[in-house]
């Protein structure tokens, strides 16, 4: 028959039955795939068809228990699932895997009647059919156009027998529990489903003698299965942990809190405090606000502060009770001389007066109210010198201890700088010196893997490093130790800025990675000083699970600080760190437990590749004190004078202005009290206005001494 | 190896002066059906290069790895057979294996009988104690005249009793326990333009996959495919 041009083929799947008495089969129904569907470059015409091509090969696979039919054509890289009845075929699902390949659905196979569990052979192959990569998908449920498989072969447990048999899988047949692997080469493996606890180890030690078939092997640590399959097994979610000593457990133990429990854990000995990053550089602090001395002393001896510590440590409210207490001899003073008629009383009111006269300061021996004025004076001014002694002892920071004599703790007679400074700009002798030291530190490179079953027995680590394209050995055999599910590796590495790569044979989830250096110190000389490095930094991620592939960075920068001596004529002091700064690609280098069975890794290995350099600029601390010795003693010098004058305003402010007005005051109300009393007597006593006004004038005069006198107490 | 070799060179020689014959490339395991099936019993493999079939008995799986006593070989009746497909009921407690296959060297444009052939191979002894000489090979060719059949796909039922096959000009069914083979030609299943690529049957129905050809607005010319 010919057909007219124009015309193309496409894929149908026609539902059939079988007359039990002719044997002849029929047709049903027929399902038609949408032409529009077909992309225009992968649309058949007859010519195609001349020949068998095997780039259009088709698999079809029926679950009779579920009357579910998979049918794979991996020429549209497409694998369709229909429902069948005596009377009908019904498209359930289409997934389409993407049209940069074809040879998804090379072959379908059912794996479990009644799971509906299932295998694709996801091969990639070009369009003109060049192979590129064979993967089998295993689902645990119906397809969906947006299923995704629950574990892909091959894997680190299941990996496909490459050193065997070509790398092409063409084939997949189930029976329907066990899978049957064909390679393109005739190479034959069958993986047989494994029970619960277990799974369908590919990993065979040597070549049997007929068929290779897979070995029912315990879950590893960190991992569990619950079904009887082919597929491997779990990661333990988050939160639980399998140390793998009981394989006939299906499932994971809960971990206790606080404990570092990621995806796969093995254990939950490791707290959650053990990841601690290890920083030793902090900021630099910031300079203080106020840098000036007299500023200082000022907020600090007049300020109270509001906690009960500051105001205990406060200058001035001391002061406060001082004067309260002198208020309170005067007052008691005041009450002896006008209400005691006792001598003896008087008599040491006499002698305390004369005391504190002679130790006025204020109004230089003339009031004995000045000399109690000196001693709340004297509070002052012995709080100064305290203070300025401790606060010079504050310097510099790296020696000085928490300023607690006073209410800000961090006060410190230091102030800062920090600066990036370019390498390639020249730099003094001293601090060249201390940039040569660095370089010369010669590092140890220490690497952690956390909450893992691996051991250094089984798990040999090799370090290199590259060097041009090729890996260059630094330790075949790193020093390794093994503690508490954490595995550590340490090598000196030849040089700093270097690409390293660990490699480990593993098997085994690894929840988190700790990398880090350390060098010891050197103190060159008095003024220079190299400290010890040690730092390090935890990588983890709660839900995912360290990947076989992990590429960090490591930006070293040097760290210098420069301390301005206190006593002019010293040297300048230096030191100087490496600082690291981390970086890593979360998404790539850790595996999401979703992922874990879907990642098609069929290597056995963890490699870690580390890139450590070098910041092109180094950090200059610069600290340098506020006050030196000099400059205390002629502020404090000047302060206490600033005291003293204070008090000597206030006591001028009270006799030149508060005291006339109290004067006048008590005047104007006697006054007022005469006034009364003349109205009163007015009538009987009309003649003595003269000899009234006299006494008016006398009692005038006699007030008048009087509160002269109550003036000068 | 002799005459097989002779044999080839003629037929070479013929198929230059008559036409192209059929000559597959019998390394590549990858073109036509399945040349290998699998069961909780059997498991077999269809070697063209060495004309014979494999098969590996799995009722003990840990004699598999260790001996050979689970496995025999059975020889093509003919070295120019070239066997398509295999296939083996998935269920099945008697050991039935089907094959289906064409002649090699015949010129593929020629309508010809005795072209396309079906067989079972048949294992009637213990399970446990595997005895190779229980193997029998039993066929039957198709008697009807076709041309070379470049699309031929094969199935059976669960027990492995009958097997079912398609090709683009004819079906047929074949009962292992009779040796009988029956021919559809014109079925209503087959198509000259339809190219079957694969199936699977059920017991009762089955599903067959391939190509078929639509005009540009996707309708069918083939009225016994319209269902």
């Amino acid at each position: 028959m010919n057909i007219v041009v124009g015309t193309m083929f496409i894929p149908a799947v026609t539902l059939f039955r079988v007359n039990m008495s002719t044997n002849i089969p029929t047709p049903i129904s027929q399902w038609l795939y949408p032409i529009e569907n077909v992309p225009s470059q992968m649309r058949l015409k007859e010519n195609d068809f001349d020949t068998y091509e095997p780039k259009l090969g088709m698999s079809v696979s029926i679950n009779p228990r579920a009357t579910h039919a998979l049918v794979g054509i991996q020429w549209l890289n497409t694998v369709l699932l229909f429902n069948y009845t005596t009377v009908a075929l019904t498209l359930v699902a289409l997934k389409n895997d993407g049209q940069e390949t074809i040879g998804f659905g090379k072959n379908v196979a059912w794996l479990d009647d009644v799971t509906n569990s299932f295998a694709i052979l996801a091969n990639k192959y070009s369009i003109s059919y060049a192979w590129i990569s064979s993967q089998i998908y295993i689902y645990d449920s119906l397809l969906t156009n947006n299923s995704k498989p629950v574990s892909i072969i091959p894997n680190v447990e299941q990996p496909l027998l490459l050193s065997y048999y070509s790398y092409i899988l063409i084939n997949i047949i189930s029976t329907p529990t066990s899978l049957l692997l064909f390679h393109d080469d005739g190479g034959i493996f069958i993986i047989y489903s494994a029970p619960k606890g277990y799974y369908a180890s590919t990993i065979i030690s040597d070549f049997p003698l007929n068929i290779p078939i897979s070995s029912h092997v315990p879950c590893a640590p960190g991992t569990y299965k619950n079904v009887t399959g082919i597929v491997r097994c779990s990661l333990c979610p988050a939160g639980t942990k399998s140390d793998g000593t009981n394989a006939t457990l299906t499932g994971c133990a809960d971990c206790s809190t606080d404990a570092f429990c990621p995806a796969g854990s093995v254990t939950d000995s490791i707290s959650n405090d053990m990841l601690d990053n290890i920083i030793q550089v902090v900021a630099y602090p910031k300079s203080p606000d106020i840098s000036g001395l007299d500023d200082i002393l000022f907020f600090t001896l007049f300020s109270i502060g509001s906690t009960p510590r500051c105001i205990v440590l406060s200058p001035i409210f001391w002061t406060l009770i001082i004067t309260a207490v002198l208020l309170l001899i005067t007052a008691i003073t005041i009450v002896i001389k006008y209400c005691v008629n006792d001598s003896k009383a008087n008599k040491i009111r006499r002698t305390y007066t004369t005391v504190f006269k002679r130790v006025d300061l204020i109004r230089e021996g003339d009031m004995w109210a000045g000399g109690l004025a000196t001693f709340a004076a004297l509070v002052l001014c012995i709080a100064c010198c305290v203070f300025s002694a401790k606060y010079y002892a504050s310097y510099p920071i790296e020696t000085a201890e928490p300023s607690t004599y006073t209410c800000d703790t961090s006060i410190r007679n230091a102030q800062f700088s920090t600066s990036l400074q370019s390498s390639a700009i020249p730099v003094s002798e001293e601090i060249q010196e201390m940039i040569d030291i660095l370089n010369n530190q010669v590092v140890n490179l220490d690497i952690d893997f956390i909450n893992t079953a691996s051991n250094c027995t089984s798990n040999a680590g090799q370090l290199v490093f590259l060097s041009n394209g090729n890996s260059m050995p630094i330790a075949l055999n790193p020093s390794c130790n093994t503690s508490n599910y954490i595995i550590s590796y340490s090598a000196l590495l030849p040089f700093r800025e270097i690409t390293v790569q660990l490699t480990i044979s593993n098997l085994n989830a690894i929840g988190g990675l700790r990398i880090g250096l350390s060098a010891p110190g050197e103190k060159k000389s008095s003024t220079i000083t190299l400290q010890d490095l040690n730092f390090s930094y935890t990588y983890y991620q709660t839900g995912r699970v360290l990947g076989h592939d992990i590429y960090s960075t490591l930006t070293l920068t040097k760290v210098i600080n420069n301390t301005s001596p206190l006593a002019s004529g010293d040297k300048e002091i230096f030191s100087g760190i490496w600082a690291g700064s981390f970086k890593m690609n979360y998404n790539s280098s850790f595996t999401l437990q979703s992922d874990y069975l879907t990642t098609a890794v069929d290597s056995t290995e963890t490699r870690l590749t580390l890139v450590i350099n070098e910041a092109p600029y180094y950090v200059l601390n610069e600290q340098s004190p506020i006050a030196r010795l000099p400059e205390i003693v002629y502020h404090d010098f000047l302060f206490i004078t600033t005291i003293i004058g204070m008090f000597v305003l206030i006591f001028v402010i009270v006799e030149v202005m508060i005291l006339p007005c109290c004067s006048l005051l008590i005047r104007k109300c006697k006054r007022k009290s005469s006034d009364k009393y003349e109205d009163d007597n007015i009538s009987h006593q009309s003649t003595a206005s003269h000899s009234d006004s006299e006494k008016s004038q006398r009692h005038k005069h006699t007030h008048a001494p009087v509160i002269k006198q109550q003036t000068y107490f | 190896m002799f005459f097989l070799r002779v044999h080839i060179l003629v037929s070479f020689v013929l198929g230059l002066c008559l036409g192209d014959v059929f000559s597959p490339n019998r390394d590549d395991l990858d073109i036509y059906g399945p040349l290998i099936a699998i069961n909780d019993v059997i498991l077999v493999a269809v070697n063209n290069y060495w004309s014979t079939i494999l098969i590996e008995f799995l009722s003990d799986m840990d004699h598999i790895n260790s001996d050979s006593d689970h496995f025999c070989s059975k020889d093509f009746d003919d070295e120019l057979w070239y066997v398509y497909a295999v296939a083996l009921g998935k269920n099945q407690s008697a050991s039935n294996i089907f094959i289906v296959g064409e002649v090699a060297d015949l010129e593929m444009s020629a309508n010809l009988t005795g072209r396309t052939f079906v067989g079972v191979l048949s294992y009637t002894g213990s399970l446990t104690t595997i005895n190779c000489d229980n193997l029998s090979l039993q066929y039957q060719f198709v008697e009807n005249a076709f041309v070379h059949q470049e699309h031929l796909i094969m199935t059976t039922d669960p027990f492995g009793l009958v097997a079912y096959g398609f090709s683009n000009l004819f079906s047929f069914s074949y009962t292992a326990a009779t040796n009988e083979l029956i021919v559809h030609e014109n079925s209503a299943l087959t198509s000259e333009l339809f190219m079957p690529f694969a199936v699977d049957y059920d017991g009762n129905q089955g599903i067959i996959a391939g190509f078929l050809p639509v005009n540009r607005t996707g309708r069918t010319y083939n009225k016994s495919l319209m269902i």
